[in-house]
């Protein structure tokens, strides 16, 4: 999966969950500003596993700030899962 | 800039425990009760969230306010209390007043804890004496309904039988009352979503009276939740071993 795909991927569960513009959705914007609650948290964490068949490490959330860490995360994740 | 309404209500009976909690209907000044970092703070914070921001700040400040000067005898303003937020671990404070010594600033920064929760338009806040009640948190969340696949992700096997055995028209409550223990439980503890909540088992072993589980382990715990209207409040205290 190309990291264009990736971000796509992203922006679409994003702006689906929380009904934002996509436009909202750039790379420095701050995960604490566009989700509302710990639910919509969790059913997030969820649909990542769901659409990139990841397990999230839930230690690894503390060092997701923004929506760029997101994009490297699963980056890394999936690197991670392929050298395996 | 206006932005709140505030309203004390005591949902849960606990002792030397202060709530506080705001709604967002207009009436205070956000200089009434932010310190100046957090007014610089707020113009970079994103519209959508700031009353909620704001609320959550307030109710905070209002709580740990009604806290310091039961438990030390002193009189602080919300805009000398500025909150330290932390991603996914527990909130700090700081006291700015001048009229406290920078000692006694200390000790009560680290005697108070307090903890926040937001849903909807609501935003309720405690905040107690760590050596008289140990840790807390506390969670409000709007009964809301939750997918199959979502509630059996947050629920163990044992939580998600039982919640499949009610009638319809009584699992999201029981969803929605089960995360909000949980969640109450990682804010008294810190750890936040750092840990998965299928890690946390809260059981009812008679009529509103609850065990606490985390990683099969019994937790010494006192529970409490209430519904009030559409939302259910739960508070959760560790006692200090």
């Amino acid at each position: 999966m190309t990291n264009k795909e990736i971000q796509e991927k992203v922006i679409n569960i994003f702006s689906t969950f929380f009904n934002i513009d996509r436009a909202v959705i750039v790379p420095e914007a701050i995960l604490a500003h566009i989700v509302r609650d710990s639910i919509q948290l969790f059913e997030v964490v969820i649909e990542f596993e769901r659409e990139f068949g990841l397990q999230v490490k839930y230690d690894d959330l503390i060092k997701i700030i923004t929506v760029q860490d997101v994009y490297d995360y699963i980056t890394s994740q999936l690197k991670e899962a392929k050298s395996e | 800039m206006h932005v709140l309404n505030n309203k004390k209500i005591q949902p849960l009976s606990l002792d030397r425990v202060i709530f506080s909690t705001t709604f967002q209907a207009a009436d205070t000044s956000a200089e009434d009760f932010l310190s100046k970092n957090e007014l610089n703070y707020l113009h970079t914070y994103p519209k959508n969230k700031l009353l909620s921001w704001c609320a959550g700040r307030r109710a905070a400040k209002m709580a740990i306010a009604e806290c310091v000067a039961e438990n030390f005898n002193l009189f602080l303003e919300p805009y000398e209390i500025e909150l330290i937020p932390r991603q996914f671990q527990k909130p700090g404070f700081s006291i700015s007043s001048k009229s406290i010594s920078i000692e006694n600033r200390g000790t009560i920064e680290s005697a108070i804890v307090f903890s926040i929760s937001h849903s909807q338009n609501t935003t309720i806040a405690l905040a107690c004496d760590l050596n008289l009640n140990g840790m807390m948190g506390i969670d409000v969340e709007h009964v809301r309904s939750f997918a199959p696949r979502t509630a059996e992700a947050f629920l163990t096997a044992d939580e998600f039988y039982n919640y499949r055995k009610l009638p319809l028209s009584r699992q999201d409550e029981q969803a929605t009352r089960l995360w909000c223990i949980k969640e109450a439980y990682l804010k008294a503890t810190g750890y936040g979503l750092r840990i998965h909540p299928q890690r946390v088992e809260i059981l009812e072993t008679e009529y509103q009276k609850y065990v606490l589980k985390k990683d099969g382990r019994v937790i010494q715990s006192s529970i409490q939740w209430a519904l009030q209207d559409t939302f259910v409040v739960s508070c959760v205290q560790i006692p200090k071993s």
